[in-house]
């Protein structure tokens, strides 16, 4: 091992509650969340001290208001972190949370940082998305320039250009849930779910509160297209069309059953060198190999995951059938199926325990999830290389590869 | 200092300046170098002798108010010129922007057609008298000629009525309004029946505004709100995102930057002060005057439209050809609607049909269409038995 090989020496996140006024995070606010996980950390880890920690990096997606200036550095100062730990809070849209975490490798890796937490944050039932605005969408001429569409619009034109039916997109989201559901059931999730408590120390959510136990393709067939009117009355689907002039019409198959869900949710990962690991009694999980982005067309959006995810197997010098397993965020079930597609994965390697779609997507937070999940899941088949990779807004896509230890 | 050769300044006992824009050199008032000039010289004055003002009105002595940006002038004007360009437009709405903070009651008082940068002048004032009469519009044609008002009318509008309302029923699709409309929507404050009530009505208001308190702008008073909120507000703020996608759907993808221009200056324009507005405004303004796109447009619907409808390509000594009567073969759906047109331009008509019923029943329509423009007071009964005695229901080609 290199002396400046990126370690993953710990991985937990909170469970995800829904992301309405009546989820069980509603009433707790973000800062608290990475506080929690912070002091988890510390605890787990008794011998790590925090005087050692370089700097905290966050992802966090909608960053004002509860989770505006520099939550990373004001979880820190709030958790009681020395004040020689720095924080920064970055965005990477969806990609936020693997964003932090590589960029945590990237300062290891450099040997210019010797340890340092990342992760991510996202309450989307105290800070909806869009709460930033930002030109892209908001300002008329960079959004007619750049043919703006929202993501769903994006999700159903990948679904309308592969073929992918209803029927395609609501089996593969049954499957997230059947999964998801079993996953939990087996305490899969149980080492890395730090129970959200509140300042009596009582418990507010310890388990994923999201997944829907027992959905069917039947019942999933039920639920209405979320993105049909969108498409039609706000102009995004000939804004699309306009683009793919090929196509004929987009067919919305996604609806709430087959895309990610809405909730709150927070990871911290704790990545370092080994010098600095050993001293601290920590334990190495995996190695980062590689890490990338990349990027595709921003109107269909959300076909980045191939490109990056090539990008950083070349880099981590293995080979697509190297993996032995692949997280990849279920932003819309279509996504995942043109990802799959576009690599020739084998199904069955990719998100065995699950996805956003059963679980949810914390936006800023899924990235240090998905890679906790991901090592977990290793650690316990045996598996030696995974990759976490994710959609992200403006074309982009983002990857991880990771070795285990 | 220039000299105002386009506006005569006359003041009467009361204080009141009554500027009527007068080019002497053209049927209709333009912003031309001149008007430049006049405008200039003219607010001035206003600011030079303002202790002896107490009040401003505005009139026009053509037929129409003022008729808006030189086309001549705007077709020439190429990348080349875009610093002049901007340095000229900032000129003309800096004039306006004095005369609207004056501090003096300013009233227009509009006795024809205000279209274009007419309109414009008349937004810079405080209050608006219009003639109620037929000729009387009031828009932006701006965006048919591929540009936008670019004296500060994308602002005020904005500001008037908030970026839906100023983008939807005015600015995105040129539309013009007649006085009652022009009154419903509160582009303007009055409306009078006749010619002689206009500057009386205007100085009417002024001398009704009490001497002693600046009149200010709804803009420029202290705590003003824009109708409907800017884009920060979350209610426009949600559906804000689809305004560019659902002009793109309506343009089809084709080019034409006006209304792209005229959407990104009106938002953007309401996040920001007036002045820097302005600005923002015109640069929009620029880019598309010295575009091509806007150049296609002028000639196209300005110059080339004006040609066709005139007499080019057409012998001197020919006679027109006036046509007295039309036989119309068929009485359906189309040919008792060319029968009704033609009747109505004073041309006898004989409808012919396989039967005299069928052609009885073309003329039918005629009849209907006539009774309802009476019952609505748009035609006399006498005129509507005129015109439909001109058509001649016929079974037999004998009869034409």
């Amino acid at each position: 091992m290199a002396a400046t090989d990126a370690l993953v020496f710990d991985a937990i996140r909170t469970p995800r509650g829904k992301g309405k006024f009546n989820g069980s995070l509603h009433g707790t606010k973000p800062v608290d969340l990475v506080v929690g996980l912070m002091h988890e950390t510390l605890i787990r880890n008794e011998k790590l001290d925090p005087g050692r920690v370089d700097d905290v990096v966050l992802g966090c997606v909608s960053p004002v208001g509860d989770q505006g200036a520099d939550i990373a550095k004001t979880a820190a100062i709030k958790a009681g972190l020395p004040d020689t730990v720095a924080g920064v809070q970055l965005n990477r849209f969806c990609a936020s949370g693997l964003e932090a975490v590589n960029v945590a490798a990237q300062k290891v890796a450099s040997g210019w940082e010797d340890l340092v937490f990342a992760g991510g944050v996202e309450s989307m039932s105290r800070v909806p998305m869009g709460s930033d605005g930002g030109a892209w969408a908001m300002d008329p001429e960079t959004n007619y320039d750049t043919s703006f569409v929202p993501q769903g619009i994006s999700a159903d034109l990948i679904a309308t250009i592969e073929e992918f039916s209803r029927e395609d997109v609501d089996s593969y989201a049954a499957r997230s849930q059947e999964r998801a559901a079993a996953a939990e059931a087996d305490g899969r999730f149980a080492g890395s779910v730090i129970p959200v408590k509140d300042l009596n120390e009582n418990v507010v959510l310890d388990h994923e509160e999201f997944i829907r136990p027992g959905t069917t393709v039947e019942t999933l067939g039920g639920l209405k297209p979320s993105f049909a009117a969108m498409g039609e009355m706000g102009g995004f689907d000939a804004v699309a069309l306009q683009k793919y002039h090929w196509v004929e019409k987009i067919d919305h198959v996604h609806t709430p059953g087959n895309s990610s869900g809405i909730v709150d949710g927070a990871s911290l990962l704790t990545i370092g060198n080994e010098r600095t690991g050993s001293e601290l009694g920590l334990t190495p999980r995996a190695r980062i190999m590689a890490t990338a982005v990349s990027g595709a067309d921003p109107t269909i959006m959300l076909t980045g995951p191939a490109p990056a995810s090539r990008k950083a197997l070349a880099k981590a010098g293995i080979k697509a059938e190297d993996l032995d397993l692949v997280e990849i965020n279920e932003a819309f079930a279509a996504v995942v199926l043109r990802f799959v597609k576009d690599m020739g994965f084998d199904l069955e390697k990719v998100n065995v325990n699950g996805g956003a779609i059963a679980m949810g997507h914390p936006l800023g937070a899924t990235g240090g999830m998905i890679l906790g999940t991901l090592i977990d899941e290793l650690h316990r088949t045996g598996g030696r290389y995974g990759l976490a990779t994710l959609c992200v807004g403006g074309g982009m896509g983002i990857a991880t590869v990771v070795e285990a230890i | 200092m220039g000299e105002s050769t386009t506006i005569r300044w006359e003041q009467d006992e009361e204080g009141i300046v009554l500027l009527t824009l007068d080019d002497p050199n053209q049927s209709a008032n333009t912003m031309n170098a001149a008007y430049i000039e006049s405008m200039g010289a003219t607010v001035d004055r206003l600011q030079a002798e303002r202790d002896s003002i107490r009040g401003v009105v505005i009139t026009s002595a053509k037929k129409t108010f003022f008729a808006g940006g030189d086309l001549n002038d705007l077709r020439q004007v190429t990348r080349e010129h875009a610093a002049e360009f901007a340095a000229g437009i900032r000129e003309v709405k800096g004039q306006l922007r004095r005369l609207e903070s004056l501090g003096k009651p300013v009233v227009a008082a509009i006795n024809g057609a205000a279209l274009g940068g007419g309109l414009e002048i008349t937004l810079a004032t405080h209050h608006r008298v219009i003639l109620d009469d037929p000729k009387a519009k009031l828009g932006f044609p701006e965006v048919k000629l591929g540009l936008l008002p670019g004296a500060g009318g994308v602002v005020r509008t904005v500001r008037m009525f908030g970026i839906v309302e100023a983008l939807m029923g005015l600015l995105m699709q040129g539309q013009e309004l007649r006085p009652a409309k022009a009154l419903e929507m509160g582009l303007v404050d009055e409306v009078v029946a006749t010619r002689e009530e206009l500057v009386p009505a205007a100085k009417a208001w002024i001398k009704a505004q009490p001497a002693d308190e600046p009149v200010q702008q709804p803009w420029d008073v202290k705590g003003y709100k824009m109708p409907g909120g800017t884009p920060s507000n979350p209610k426009l703020a949600q559906n804000l995102p689809a305004f560019p996608s659902n002009l793109r759907k309506q343009l089809k993808g084709a080019n034409y930057p006006a209304p792209h221009h005229i959407m990104a200056a009106a938002v953007e324009g309401a996040q920001v002060d007036f002045d820097t507005a302005i600005e923002i405004e015109g640069r929009y303004f620029t880019d598309l005057a010295t575009g091509q796109v806007s150049k296609n447009m002028i000639q196209a619907f300005f110059f080339d439209l004006q040609a066709v409808g005139g007499d080019r390509g057409r012998p001197a000594d020919l006679e027109t050809f006036h046509p007295r009567k039309v036989v119309v073969l068929g009485a359906g759906m189309m040919g008792a609607a060319i029968s009704y047109v033609c009747a109505k331009a004073g041309i006898e008509v004989v409808l012919k049909d396989v039967s005299l019923q069928a052609a009885e029943h073309g003329k039918s329509y005629s009849a209907g269409l006539l009774e309802k423009a009476v019952s609505r007071g748009r035609s006399t009964q006498q005129q509507a038995d005129e015109l439909l005695a001109r058509i001649n229901p016929a079974q037999d080609a004998a009869a034409a």
